[in-house]
């Protein structure tokens, strides 16, 4: 025993005795290469100046020794540097016109070699910029954090993220045909198909939710042609143009198919949104193949010529997942029209109108918003690609400008361009309809027969538009413009009594937040209900039984002063206005004060039965009750167009028909108990 | 000032009414009947329900309203009653009569399914294949999101054995096809139509029933929810064995309350373990309560989509208490923008385009729809994989399986106890039904009233549970509260609710029924506790008496009769009547005579429903020796007060006659109203 345990010593003393020795043997043999690391310019990128400064950064374990470059693989040309284990560099070189590769080399004192290379094309037209903006719908807010990927005849280009307002841009672009894609987790995917750059500068891209995350995000692949086999691209067509749009379902997309929108010279898209009188727009619901359809009447009205233009064909889709494809097609369309030889008259009664809508609608389909309304005529219209400006729409709400106007002069025009502009003097076109005339032109702005609802991005609470719209024929007319200022979204909190609160008055007093001036607005109206439902089957009460309940605290634009307000109402008892309170005695030298407020705190104060409609004078005792606002909205005048009303934000309204014709059901409930 | 002239037309358009639905009319041969809208009451016109004690209570109904009887439902001792005039007026009529449980117009407030906005299906004809969809959401043929591992997760349910064999789930809604490719093979073999009480057994003769309506889908989507066949074709439902039972409720307008519950104690005769309410609105209607309290006490479950109003509140038949409310989930089981939700949401099941039938005489195939009308009718299938596992659950016990079993397992007034997950309930079910969790309550209030006159049975009587502890506004608070309201015997009944100590409020007639003053209507605060596995047969009970005017249904009127001139009761200056009644007969009109002198300043008062309470909006008379109308008055300020004064100096010396009668009949030869709460009382003094 006590042998072996020497000659295992001895064996260990030898074995470390090796270890050393190798260990020795190793230090002076260094194989590990040097990194380098090129920061710009980066791989793939195209540069319209010859002249590229290339810098970066060689790294290794001893330290870098020398550094060589090589352009399209020829000598290499050494670098003048101070060996260090790390070494920055930054050189210049001159590229051939089309595709250069820079290779970067760096060597250790052992002559172990690291190399990098990039590639970069030198276009000198490649001095584009393309800008856009990703929102979640129609009118909708923007979606920042998404991933946008530019292609160009199938190559990646160009790779970068929205920002916080849903904007991006892409710039050195040479001109050409690009495809760009949306990507962001929980979101659905996206692309747009045929952007021509320069043509287009800036793009809008609407990105949705997922209908399930857990299912592809890969943008339905479409195959549009005449009639399944001619092309589309590039032909003239004369008043009516065929289409096929078939779904390639070789390639991935979520079935069923949802939607898929055809129209010429703006995006299609939801009806309530894009619809004019006057021009409309195809629509093909769950299938992967419209079959020879064609566009003609309306859906061709105020576009193309009698010599041609190039207009573009616009073909949307949406799979079951919400993945979106937008192709823009150009096409040479010939209009014959021949109110293109008519002198024209100036469009009348402008009113360019800001809704906000505190809940989105989910602008598109059928059950999201419940029904949607177009009173007049069906179609759609969306805006032209207009400049950025962040703000742009608050998530989660919606914000567009219905424009409407008459036209009742006897000479019919080809087509109405609606501008825009925010200093008056500078216009920009955002949409064209198909001329029309109509005798009528009603008071009510919301009545007048024409109307295209602006839906751009970027149009943002607070900032004053003004519109107009010019009658086209053999000439230009343009109407007086119209401005509005749209609101941010406004939202009246349910105070007191509170949610299932007990122990409440039978006479109680409806609190609410008000928060009318916050909001820039110049007042607000209400509807309140209180349902007896629980154990009942009516209402208990409605406010002026269905008439709003207008409030006004002091503003510039109501006449009102600081600090001061109004409460008034159309009282379908005495059928007429009452002033329920009055506190500066504007209106009533006795200054009533039925319905008080606290202009500081932002609220008002309903008390029950103030305007005597309620079913009984007083509630029952232990017995809950419901109270909503059955309407809620806010609203500004313009004084300059006669203290109309320009801008409203809905919080909740009931009725499809009138007024913004779109329900917005959703509103707070509160139940409470009253006490013994 | 200018700026007030603006205010603008728009803010001043009028609302349509919260309260009423415009009359639809129906041109359906097969038509329940015109509904139309009284005192912000949408009912058919001249129908009405009663709730009978015994078959002679009810012949004394019928004799008194000179009414029809157009149907019966025995198990709830109900009838339907054709009346010639006013339902609402006439049903408080027989409010007056002995032995007689409750009396309502025929309510009509639930609206179709094709007044439904969010539940627009939107049809496929060509099959579907998978591509882009997980392999996993092929459940049968076409890709259904809502079975897959991710959202129902249906197959791992089936791969337990549990797919609802044996378990028959009544669709209580538009009558559903039971000749769809995949819903034939699990037609229970019987459809029925409330309204005519016919029992179909023949598809073809039900097919001609439903007689191509384009209308009518809602059922057919509803019914391949729970029991479309698993057959290598077309959809799956999630209990693919269990059979599915059509009662038409809507065809396509709503039937009314009556032939609701008709229908719903015919399905629970007929073999229904589960019913399923894909339909709602909002008022609280004893008779369909008392349907679903029938088919509770029989054990049978009963699930109502918890409606689509967007808002937290409580619709009904989803509120009522023991019945399992469902929200509307969308593809991420997040809770739809239109769900209705709340405090009384059991659970969250797919509601966003879910993939269903679609009707053979709408060209079949499947279609995309949404609504709580579709999360409702995957719940209920949920609830018969228990029914078909454990026979004997309860329906308190099934719900708590299913809210138990959930993705979430943990409560939100968004989606309940949280989105179905019926993998996780087969895991439950493997256990044994020992497994299940236990059972609830079924609690019995009894309301009495008492004073100087007696005691009476407190009818029409509010009765809350609420729970204790209850955190108010606390959207995660699971604390149930529970309403319902006393028969005509006095008693509210609370089927299946969680057992649990509860406040109690109970407070006296409703007086919006009664017309009666604040101060009559007593109440009562209290404790109850809620005893798990208390039954129909063994509820927990209490009575509660309290101190409050009993509602006289049949009051007495010392002036009668007077009824015309020759019946006047003498009156004098100076006095003022007892309390009388318009009541009594359809038309009533009450006459009252007195001396004048030339040159007496008279001023004759009425003093009724805006002065002493009640229903009365009275109308008076001044009428000559003659019976020549001299002065007439509705209300003493428009509007506002509606009782009725005249003010008139005599110009004759001689006899005059006062006349007291209801605005209503004041205003229409032929309208009626007769109410045991139209009371008054007379006052004539001399002004001079």
């Amino acid at each position: 025993m006590r042998l072996w345990r020497n000659q295992l010593l001895k064996n260990v003393g030898l074995l470390l005795l090796t270890l050393l020795l190798g260990l020795s043997a190793c230090t002076p043999q260094d194989t590990l290469r040097p990194t380098v690391t090129i920061s710009q310019p980066q791989d793939g990128t195209t540069v319209n100046a010859s002249l590229v400064t290339v810098q970066g950064n060689a790294q290794d374990n001893i330290r870098v020794a020398r550094i060589t470059y090589q352009i399209n693989g020829g000598s290499e040309q050494a670098l003048n540097i101070t060996p260090a284990p790390r070494v920055d560099f930054q050189f210049s070189v001159t590229l051939q016109e089309g595709q250069n590769t820079i290779t970067v080399n760096a060597y250790d004192p052992s002559g172990n070699k690291g190399t990098k290379t990039v590639s970069i094309t030198y276009n000198p037209q490649a001095i584009h910029t393309l800008s856009g903006t990703l929102v979640s719908e129609y009118a909708g807010g923007p979606v920042a954090g998404s991933t946008l990927k530019l292609y160009k005849e199938g190559n990646l280009v160009a790779t970068t993220q929205s920002g916080a307002d849903g904007s991006f841009t892409f710039d050195t672009l040479p001109p050409g045909v690009y495809r760009l894609e949306a990507q962001k987790p929980g979101m659905a995917g996206s692309a747009l198909e045929g952007i021509r750059v320069p043509e287009m500068p800036s793009v809008t891209l609407i990105q949705r939710r997922a209908f399930d995350t857990s299912a592809s995000t890969t943008p339905p692949t479409l195959v549009i042609t005449q009639d399944g086999t001619q092309p589309i691209e590039g032909e003239t067509f004369t008043n009516t143009i065929p289409f096929r749009v078939q779904v390639d379902t070789t390639k991935d997309y979520v079935r069923p198919m949802r939607y898929i929108y055809v129209a010429l010279g703006r995006t299609p898209g939801s009806a309530f949104v894009v619809n004019s009188p006057t021009w409309t727009r195809r629509i093909f619901t769950d299938t992967e193949d419209t079959g020879n359809q064609s566009l003609a009447g309306s859906n061709v009205a105020g576009f193309g010529s009698q010599t041609g233009e190039t207009v573009y064909l616009e073909v949307v889709a949406y799979d079951f997942n919400e993945n979106r494809s937008h192709y823009l097609i150009p096409i040479t369309f010939i209009n014959t029209a021949s109110s293109q030889n008519n002198t024209v008259s100036t469009p009348t009664g402008v009113a360019a109108t800001a809704i906000t809508l505190t809940q989105a609608v989910g602008f598109y389909d059928l059950k999201a918003p419940a029904r949607l309304t177009v009173p007049l005529a069906k179609g759609k219209a969306e805006t032209g690609e207009l400049t950025l400006d962040p703000q742009a729409v608050p998530a989660g709400s919606n914000l567009y400008v219905e424009v409407r106007w008459c036209y009742t002069a006897t000479a019919v025009p080809f087509a109405f361009d609606i501008e825009r502009s925010t200093d008056g003097t500078n216009w920009m076109r955002v949409g064209t309809v198909g001329g029309a005339r109509s005798s009528s032109c009603p008071t009510n702005p919301f009545n007048r027969p024409f109307y295209f609802r602006d839906a751009s991005p970027d149009l943002t609470p607070g900032q004053t538009y003004h519109y107009r719209v010019v009658a086209r024929g053999a000439n230009r007319a343009e109407s007086v413009a119209s401005s509005t200022t749209p609101l941010p979204p406004f939202f009246a909190p349910l105070l007191s009594p509170p949610d299932e609160s007990t122990g409440v008055s039978l006479t109680p007093d409806f609190t609410i937040g008000h928060p009318q001036l916050s909001i820039g607005a110049d007042g607000a109206a209400y509807n309140l209900v209180l349902w007896d439902t629980l154990t009942g089957d009516s209402v208990a009460w409605q406010t002026l039984a269905g008439y709003s309940l207008m409030v006004e605290f002091g503003t510039q634009d109501n006449g009102i002063p600081d600090g001061e307000a109004v409460v008034y109402g159309f009282h379908p008892g005495v059928e007429d206005l009452v002033v329920f309170t009055d506190t500066a005695g504007l209106l009533n030298p006795t200054r009533p004060n039925v319905v008080p407020v606290n202009v500081s705190q932002g609220t008002f104060t309903v008390p029950y039965n103030f305007d005597g409609f309620a079913q009984l004078p007083q509630l029952q005792t232990l017995r809950t009750y419901a109270w909503q606002l059955y309407v809620s909205y806010a609203y500004k005048y313009n004084p300059q167009e006669g203290y109309r009303i320009s801008a409203y934000s809905v919080q909740t309204w009931p009725s499809s028909t009138s007024f913004i014709r779109i329900t917005r059901p959703g509103t707070q409930v509160f139940d409470f108990t009253t006490g013994q | 000032m200018k700026r007030y002239r603006l205010i603008s037309l728009i803010g001043l358009a009028i609302l349509l009414a919260a309260c009423s639905q415009p009359p639809a009319q129906t041109h359906q041969p097969i038509s329940a009947g015109i509904t139309v809208t009284t005192e912000g009451v949408r009912h058919f016109q001249g129908q009405v329900v009663v709730g009978y004690q015994d078959e002679a209570a009810l012949q004394e109904a019928i004799g008194k309203l000179g009414a029809v009887e157009i149907a019966r439902i025995p198990e709830l001792r109900a009838a339907l009653l054709q009346v010639k005039g006013n339902a609402v007026k006439a049903s408080r009529t027989l409010k007056g009569l002995p032995g007689i449980r409750y009396a309502e117009p025929h309510l009509a407030q639930i609206l179709p399914p094709s007044e439904d906005p969010v539940e627009q299906p939107r049809h496929r004809n060509e099959a579907l294949q998978t591509l882009g969809n997980p392999s996993d959401q092929i459940l049968d043929e076409l890709p259904q999101y809502a079975l897959d591992p991710r959202h129902l997760n249906a197959k791992a349910a089936w791969d337990l054995g549990f797919e609802g064999e044996g378990v028959v789930v009544a669709i209580i809604d538009d009558p559903a096809d039971v000749t769809h490719p995949d819903l034939a093979q699990n037609w229970a073999g019987k459809a029925y139509d409330p309204v005519t009480n016919t029992t179909y057994t023949d598809p073809n003769g039900w097919l001609s029933f439903i007689n191509n309506n384009p209308n009518l889908s809602h059922g057919t989507f509803v019914a391949s929810a729970v029991s479309a066949a698993k057959d290598g074709r077309g959809i799956a439902g999630l209990a693919p064995k269990t059979k599915f039972l059509p009662v038409a409720i809507f065809q396509p307008n709503y039937v009314g309350d009556f032939y609701v519950a008709r229908g719903i104690v015919w399905a629970v005769n007929n073999g229904a373990q589960v019913l399923n309410n894909s339909w709602g609105g909002l008022g609280y209607g004893n008779l369909v309560k008392e349907a679903f309290d029938y088919a509770l006490a029989n054990g049978v479950v009963v699930v109502a989509s918890a409606g689509n109003s967007y808002k937290d509140e409580v619709r009904t038949p989803a509120g009522y208490p023991g019945i399992i409310a469902s929200a509307a989930a969308d593809g991420n089981r997040n809770k739809t923008a239109f769900s209705t939700f709340g405090r009384h949401i059991s659970s969250a099941a797919p509601g966003l385009d879910v993939l269903l039938a679609n009707p053979t005489w709408l060209g079949g195939g499947y279609g995309l729809i949404s609504g709580t009308s579709f999360s409702g009718p995957y719940t209920a299938a949920a609830a018969a994989l228990v029914k078909a596992a454990c026979p004997g659950a309860t329906p308190y016990q099934v719900r708590r399986a299913l809210e138990t079993t959930t993705w979430e397992r943990s409560f939100s007034r968004e989606k309940g106890w949280g989105h179905l997950n019926v993998g996780n309930l087969a895991n439950l079910l493997s256990q044994g039904c020992t497994a299940l969790p236990a059972p609830g309550s079924v609690v019995k209030i009894k309301v009495e009233y008492f004073n100087e006159n007696g005691l009476f049975p407190g009818l029409f009587a509010d009765v809350m549970l609420r729970g204790k502890g209850l955190r108010a506004g606390d959207s995660t608070d699971p604390t149930p509260v529970y309403w319902a309201r006393t028969d005509m015997s006095g008693e509210a009944w609370f089927y299946e609710i969680a057992p649990g100590e509860y406040d109690i409020y109970v407070a006296g007639a409703d007086l919006s029924l009664t017309g009666g003053l604040p101060e009559e209507r007593g109440t009562f605060v209290g404790t109850l506790v809620a005893t798990p596995g208390s039954s129909p047969g063994n509820p927990d009970f209490k009575l509660v008496r309290l101190n409050a005017s009993e509602v006289n249904l049949n009051p007495h009127d010392p002036y009668e009769p007077n009824d015309n001139l020759a019946q006047a009761q003498p009156l004098t200056y100076g006095t003022l009547t007892q309390l009388a009644y318009i009541f009594g007969q359809p038309r009533d009109f009450d006459y009252f005579a007195f001396s004048g002198s030339a040159g007496d300043a008279i001023r004759a008062r009425v003093y009724a429903k805006s002065s002493i309470g009640g229903t009365l909006d009275s109308y008076l008379y001044l009428l000559d020796a003659n019976g020549n109308v001299l002065a007439e008055n509705d209300d003493m300020v428009p509007g506002q007060i509606t009782d009725s004064e005249i003010s008139l100096t005599l110009t004759v010396t001689g006899t005059y006659y006062l006349v007291v009668t209801s605005y209503t009949i004041a205003s229409s030869p032929t309208a009626a109203d007769d109410s045991p709460f139209n009371k008054y009382r007379l006052e004539l003094t001399k002004t001079n």
